[in-house]
């Protein structure tokens, strides 16, 4: 006795290799049978490459993003199995659709076969369940904001809702438990589940055969080998696919960690729940729509009920003569919907500025985390998020959105890279303060008046005196109040230049009179005209009238001055993008100080330099630097910056708006420092 | 009904369903490969890492270790542990014994029999293992009967002009008799 024999003697294993592949195939091996086996298959992958990941994985809010970057991007290999793991997820969802095509249409959701197709159904959420929480696993923005969706949705369930929240989350707020609890459904007992019923789905797939499409093409046939080789072809161009958007993706995405204070408004579902997040949006279901209050109810419960309630009865509907056809046709109508919703989903967000600005924010963050970990040869006990709180490169721009933004720009932008139409931006753009390109330009008279600098000051464009403006007053009270600011420009035109064209003019007065209220045109015509005949032109700064009318005359000599103190002036921010410059350049920075010093070019009479007190501009002393720039952050009023003149920079200092770190951080950031 | 097709060894068709057969071995096998491939080669990732160094750590200073019985210091080091840096992390235990002047002795508080925790008994004047009952003499040799197979571990120590101690911490292969650091 051989030891196969000797093993099948006490298994009976033989046996059971035959039954399972010398089974009956109706009409002979085809491709439209792949399918189950391809799921199957999917499936077994998903288990192998989820052991393995399990083996890394660290469920806790303070280790799970950490411990799926370290297996993303430390551990060998391990881009490929959770890569392997990702996509696979994501290409069951059309290979399930495929499946429950065939099912559908060749109608093996007929009797005898009503409780097989129960299960299939059965199988379908338990996949979908697991994509679900699988989704909130690595803890980043994404999966946190999208899954908080998802939880809120079953806390508005009628009765048990809150319970039931609570149970899944595991606390009134996600946490550790939260994701103990995800991670146990996930890869304990949803799988279990999964098997369970895939056992049932099998034996009774077995017990009743296949459905054959008919009319049966071949003579029929035996499972093996000719369907074997075919599901085994199929499996292999599945995991081909699979390997393919392996590498061109370079593994699966990771976001962000999960910041429980900073809302995500890129959160997105999985893209085979974008149709549920599209329905969900839609106005029917508003709380000013026909179902009212209930309208999340309706939209998330009762129609996702009553649609899986009619695929449990299409084995019941199937009985009637249209039966099959109607099920055909719910199938198409089903696969429509679920199209044209995913495909609206796509294309709102493909057109959303704000959506794509979070979602190219939130790549920066995940790969700034990642960077920082690998820089710092670690992460903290604290977490990942400890390192980008702490990183001037990610605060920097936050803080410079929520506190600078409103009148100053940088590159043209927020901090985090949305445009400022020039019409908001009533300061300099702040990109690279103090380096010489930043001061070269403020000094050329082609950049000054531009919203690179001075362009929406009041340095460029200073208000009428009182008088005029109250004479400005008298005309407005006689304007319709809705089209003020329309006939504004034309208002301050008339006040504001002196002895202009007659054709300007009469154009200026004829924009009031138009929108006067009605009987004063002539008193308005009869006001502007002395406005205009007593306009006087508003003085620009003496910064900027030395910029337009002094530099230009400048000789070379002063022009090469001029440079010298340039580099002088932004030598005194050490700036880290200029240190290899300021190195290089010592002695033309010296003679730069020493041109101050020597009150050269008259720079010194406004500005405080060395022994030279200066006078109403900001000191020089380590300008741009770490510390003036705190220092000016904090009380920009001081005498060493705007002094009384400062009518508009709020201070920033400590126990006002900012604190002394946040205030590191803006300035490190502003400074290009990590 | 047709009847099913099949194939009797020595006729015709043997050698095309042998090659079936075949084919469905290589594709099921192939497609298969890479998630165990990618899963080993992350599984067996330790395996391929390289000896740490030794990690020198100070742990005490002649001023405050006078002669006398050896006495235990914990060992904190800074260390990454897979994704998380540690600024002090426990990672063991030492025994400081002053031998001379300027001279200190130092050993390795996990039993060389398979890892336990040592302790030095003060009545007995030796280090216990109270997992297996190893016993060492106070100059860390094995006493008989013992299921150890070597003595204490040694570990190196650097004095400074400063009196500080220094102690190059390392973790050996238990079971054996050889000293082989792993650690």
């Amino acid at each position: 006795m051989g030891l196969f024999d000797w093993i099948d003697d006490r298994t009976g294993y033989r046996k059971l290799l035959k039954s399972a592949l010398y089974e009956h195939v109706p009409g002979g091996s085809r491709w439209r049978y792949i399918w189950g086996s391809t799921l199957s298959f999917a499936i077994v992958v998903q288990f192998i490459t989820g052991v393995f990941l399990w083996m890394h994985y660290s469920p806790s809010a303070q280790s799970a993003w950490e411990s799926v970057y370290y297996i993303n991007e430390v551990m060998p290999g391990g881009w490929l199995l959770r890569g392997i793991h990702h996509y696979m997820a994501q290409l069951m969802v059309p290979l399930l659709v495929l499946h429950f095509m065939q099912v559908i249409i060749d109608g093996a959701y007929k009797a005898p076969r009503e409780f097989n197709y129960w299960f299939g159904l059965g199988l379908l959420v338990l996949v979908l369940a697991i994509s679900l929480t699988g989704y909130l696993l690595p803890w980043d923005q994404r999966g946190y904001w999208s899954t908080k969706v998802v939880t809120n949705l079953v806390g508005n369930v009628p009765v048990v809702g809150d319970a039931m929240q609570r149970t899944v989350v595991g606390d009134a707020n996600y946490g550790h438990h939260t994701l103990t609890r995800f991670f146990a459904l996930h890869a304990g007992v949803l799988p279990a589940l999964l098997v369970l019923l895939i056992i049932a789905h099998i034996a009774l797939f077995r017990k009743h055969g296949l459905t054959p499409k008919l009319p049966k093409k071949k003579r029929d046939g035996m499972f093996f080998p000719d369907q074997v080789l075919m599901d085994a072809v199929a499996c292999c161009v599945v995991m081909i696919a699979v390997l393919v958007l392996v590498w061109h993706f370079k593994g699966a995405a990771l976001g962000a960690p999960a910041n429980p204070a900073e809302q995500y408004s890129a959160a997105r579902p999985d893209w085979y729940f974008m149709f549920l997040f599209q329905f969900l949006k839609l106005k029917t279901f508003a709380p000013d729509g026909p179902f009212g209050e209930n309208g999340l109810i309706v939209a998330s419960l009762v129609i996702p009920g009553l649609v899986f309630g009619l695929l449990m009865l299409m084995p019941i509907l199937g009985r009637w003569k249209i039966g099959h056809f109607f099920n055909v046709f719910t199938l198409f109508a089903g696969l429509a919907g679920f199209g044209y919703l995913t495909t609206v989903a796509f294309m709102k967000d493909a057109a959303d500025p704000h959506y794509k600005a979070a979602v190219v924010q939130a790549q920066k963050d995940a790969a700034r985390a990642m960077e920082l970990a690998k820089k710092r040869d670690g992460i903290p006990t604290e977490g990942a998020l400890a390192l980008l709180r702490d990183d001037p490169l990610t605060q920097g721009p936050r803080l410079f959105k929520s506190q600078c933004a409103s009148c100053h720009a940088w590159d043209g932008h927020n901090g985090l890279g949305e445009i400022i139409p020039d019409k908001d931006r009533s300061a300099p753009d702040l990109a690279r303060f103090a380096s010489r390109e930043w001061l070269a330009g403020f000094l050329d008279p082609k950049q000054i008046e531009t919203h690179k600098y001075f362009g929406g000051t009041r340095f460029v464009n200073p208000p009428p005196d009182d008088a005029t403006k109250e004479k400005m007053a008298e005309i407005r009270k006689l304007l319709k109040p809705d089209v003020i600011p329309a006939a504004e420009p034309a208002l301050l035109a008339l006040a504001t230049t002196p002895k202009p064209d007659q054709a300007k003019r009469d154009g200026w007065i004829a924009t009031l009179t138009a929108a006067s209220l009605p009987d004063n045109q002539d008193r308005i015509t009869s006001l502007a005209g002395r406005l205009s005949a007593q306009a006087v032109a508003p003085k620009k700064s003496k910064m900027v009238r030395i910029i337009l009318d002094d530099i230009p005359d400048y000789t070379a000599e002063q022009k090469d001055q001029l440079n010298k103190i340039i580099a002088a002036l932004s030598a005194e921010a050490k700036l880290p993008l200029q240190k290899e410059i300021d190195a290089k350049d010592a002695a033309f920075i010296e003679e730069g100080r020493k041109l101050l010093s020597d009150v050269a070019l008259d720079c010194t009479d406004c500005h405080q330099w060395r022994a030279n007190e200066g006078g109403s501009g900001p000191t020089f002393e380590g300008y741009g630097s770490t510390e003036w720039l705190r220092e000016f952050l904090k009380n920009p009023a001081h005498d060493n910056f705007y002094g009384k003149r400062n009518d508009r920079m709020p201070a920033f200092g400590e126990g006002s708006r900012l604190s002394a770190r946040e205030l590191d951080l803006l300035i490190h950031w502003m400074r290009g420092e990590e | 009904m047709t009847e099913p097709t099949t194939t009797e060894p020595g006729q015709p068709g043997d050698r095309r369903e042998f090659l079936k057969s075949a084919a469905c071995a290589v594709f099921g096998t192939a497609c298969i490969i890479p998630p165990v491939v990618a899963g080993v080669t992350v599984l067996t990732a330790p395996i391929r890492e390289l000896v740490p160094e030794g990690v020198k750590v100070k742990l005490s200073s002649l001023d405050a270790l006078p002669p006398g019985p050896p006495r235990l210091f914990s060992v904190s080091v800074e260390r990454t542990d897979a994704w998380t840096r540690h600024q002090r992390n426990a990672v063991g235990a030492v025994f400081l014994e002053r031998t001379g002047e300027r001279t200190v002795k130092a050993l390795s508080a996990s039993c060389p029999h398979l890892g336990g925790s040592i302790e030095y008994r003060p009545e007995q004047k030796d280090f216990y293992c109270g997992i297996h009952d190893s016993a060492f003499t106070a100059q860390g040799d094995v006493v008989q009967p013992s299921p150890a197979y070597r003595g204490l571990d040694t570990l190196e120590v650097e004095i400074n002009a400063a009196g500080e101690i220094w102690v190059v911490f390392r973790e050996f292969k238990a079971g054996i008799k050889e000293k082989i650091a792993v650690g």
